[in-house]
């Protein structure tokens, strides 16, 4: 799948989304620029990033609703634009756009006219879980019954990428558990790779299992959760303690005489300091906030480079 | 994988005819437009014949065939025959004008309901991404949109224009005084159907750029009605006219009179107004090289050769817009 890998071993399996140098501008500035990362395929993956740090422009581009002003992504090694790579990625956008006047039988019929592959079965399911009747107009729906039908419309396209933008913002605890588990299932059944953005960060801890961080168009952190949170270290000390390399430090908050910092790991418990694990909130918040270190991409995060394989 | 068709009363219609894949989607889009429209031509299909029967037969009846109000034709000069065209003009020259002029205002009309929207529409409430996200690529999205307004119209504008003419014809130029070149000239010929995808063009072009419902639509129509207007200032010059020494006033109806003015003998064109403020008019003119009055003209034989140009100027137009479209589709988002 990854072309540069002919033996299929690249670092953490054959890629689904791989980015580079990947930018868009619009009239009013840079919404993204320079973002470099890659998933492997059949990872959860979660972007993450406060409101305007591009991650509606970045999850456009994968889907190829929006053309890079710089820079390439590529799908499951197809670049944009490739026709073969068309039907393989679903696309679930933040507003939901559904036709207000079709019914939900309708919506799913134009699901079925429109992709080369389609499972009647699996989208009904989706719908008919929701209590969804068929014969409703979609103006009729309220937002989460919207999200339901979108869903049923993504999946039943049986796509190998699926992207959700914002997919739990308007359904209810109960909802978004049943679709969190109907999307978890798919993963495991058919292998998708799921590209999910929110805020919401809890939500996205339980269910995924791939990171990466956008802040103000740029990104801060990619890779498996576990091994980012394995890279970072919370250290509690006081103004005794041997200072921590400025470049590992994102984050140091002074307390009094007690001082807190978030840090990069680099092999050594640090003299002085009381090493705690820290949670996945602790991380993105801190480097949220900080916003000064360099990004980190784990291995198999990183975009191959394609200059110096070839 | 989709053995288990379920019984959705879509799948439940296996017809050869029924559309399929983005075609169905287009026809689901535009089913309720496409009914409006065929009613509004079968309404005019059923309506005309009776109009042009009584045309006829008025015209029969009262042996005017050929004859304008004022004429010099002998056939023409028989008793009661000015009062009969009169009585032609008073009764069924307000129906040509009326379908004439509702004809003309086709295109903007077209423009405005079926063409602003089309991608605006889309853009606005964000379905466009809800198609292209399926597997549709933007081209084959932008032909069937545009395929599915631009059919209907094309087949609908045709079918009204050929109504329209046929209406027009027992009472052509003479009888009922509308003559080939004033409103019979954009709604009785190709050029109906012609500046109708030159509006559609516009209006699909506008809404994807527009990208919001009401100003694309507000917007298509201004933009077609000055199209219009530029076109008929145009027409005129697209083929070659003639010059009558003979005052505009004193032309006969099938012939277009579009400019006048004063010729000297030695073929040299002078204003209209010359001698409006001259004390001796007869003195003004022989002094201004024995100037006398003419007017450029368009011959009934020109109809075709004007059809023909500004036809092909509004398809040139069209698909200049048209390929603006594709390309900026293609590139932008």
């Amino acid at each position: 799948m990854n072309a540069l890998y002919p033996d299929g071993s690249a670092e953490g399996g054959p890629t689904a989304v791989e980015v580079s140098g990947l930018g868009r501008r619009y009239h009013r500035g840079w919404a993204l620029k320079n973002c470099s990362f890659r998933i492997p395929a059949g990872r959860i993956c979660a972007l993450v990033g406060p409101n305007g740090a591009g991650k509606t422009t970045l999850m456009s581009l994968v889907a190829q609703l929006l053309a890079p002003t710089e820079g390439s992504v590529r799908v499951f090694g197809h670049p944009l634009g490739d026709l073969a790579v068309r039907g393989r990625i679903g696309f679930v956008a933040q507003d939901k756009p559904l036709y207000p006047g079709f019914t939900v039988a309708e919506t799913l019929r134009l699901g079925r006219e429109l992709n080369r592959s389609w499972d009647q079965a699996k989208a009904e399911s989706v719908v008919a879980q929701g209590k969804v009747p068929l014969t409703a107009r979609i103006g009729t729906l309220s937002g989460g019954q919207r999200t339901r039908v979108s869903m049923a419309l993504a999946l039943g396209a049986m796509p190998d990428l699926l992207i959700l933008d914002e997919p739990m913002s308007d359904l209810d605890p109960l909802a978004r558990h049943q679709l969190m588990g109907l999307l978890m299932s798919e993963a495991a059944e058919r292998g998708i790779t799921v590209l999910m953005s929110s805020h919401v960060i809890a939500e996205l801890e339980d269910s995924c299992d791939y990171l990466v961080l956008l802040s103000e168009g740029g990104v801060l952190l990619a890779g498996d959760i576990e091994e980012i949170l394995a890279a970072h270290q919370l250290l509690v000390g006081d103004d005794g303690a041997e200072a921590p390399a400025p470049d590992r430090v994102v984050e140091l908050n002074r307390t009094g005489r007690q001082i807190t910092a978030l840090v990069r790991t680099d092999g050594r418990a640090p003299a002085g300091w009381e090493v705690n694990h820290p949670t996945l909130e602790e991380v993105l918040l801190a480097h949220l906030r900080s916003g000064a270190v360099p990004a980190l991409l784990t291995a198999e995060a990183r975009p191959a480079d394609r200059t110096v394989a070839a | 994988m989709s053995s288990t068709l379920a019984p959705t009363r879509a799948a439940a219609r296996p017809s050869r005819l029924a559309p399929r894949g983005i075609w169905w989607l287009m026809w689901r889009q535009q089913r309720l437009s496409v009914l409006l429209w065929l009613i509004a031509v079968v309404a005019a299909a059923v309506v005309v014949p009776f109009l042009r029967a009584a045309m006829v037969d008025y015209i029969d009846s009262h042996h005017i065939a050929g004859c304008a109000m004022i004429t010099l034709d002998p056939a023409c000069q028989g008793d009661g025959i000015q009062q009969a065209v009169n009585g032609f003009r008073t009764k069924y020259t307000p129906f040509l004008q009326a379908m004439g002029l509702l004809l003309t205002a086709l295109p903007a009309g077209l423009g405005l309901f079926a063409a602003g929207p089309l991608f605006s529409r889309e853009y606005e409430s964000g379905t466009w991404r809800l198609v292209l996200g399926q597997s549709v690529t933007r081209t084959q999205w932008l032909r069937a949109k545009l395929a599915s307004v631009a059919v209907p119209a094309l087949l609908g504008s045709a079918a009204l224009m050929g109504l329209y003419r046929w209406m027009w014809a027992p009472s052509a130029n003479f009888v009922s005084g509308v003559g080939w070149s004033g409103t019979f000239f954009g709604s009785g010929g190709p050029v109906l159907m012609a500046t109708v995808l030159l509006a559609l063009a516009v209006g699909a072009t506008v809404g994807a750029l527009v990208r919001r419902v009401v100003p694309a639509m507000g917007a298509t129509f201004g933009v077609v009605l000055v199209l219009q207007y530029l076109i008929s200032e145009v027409r005129p010059y697209l083929v070659p006219s003639q010059v009558r020494m003979v005052p505009r006033s004193e032309l006969p109806n099938d012939v277009w009179g579009f400019g006048q003015g004063f010729m000297t003998s030695g073929g040299k064109r002078l204003p209209y107004d010359l001698c409006d403020s001259s004390a001796d008019y007869a003195d003004c003119l022989a002094k201004a090289g024995n100037a006398r009055e003419f007017s450029d003209v368009h011959v009934a034989a020109d109809y075709w050769p004007l059809q023909g140009v500004e036809s092909a100027l509004c398809l040139v137009l069209a698909a200049a817009l048209v390929g603006f479209l594709y390309w900026r589709t293609r590139t932008a988002d």
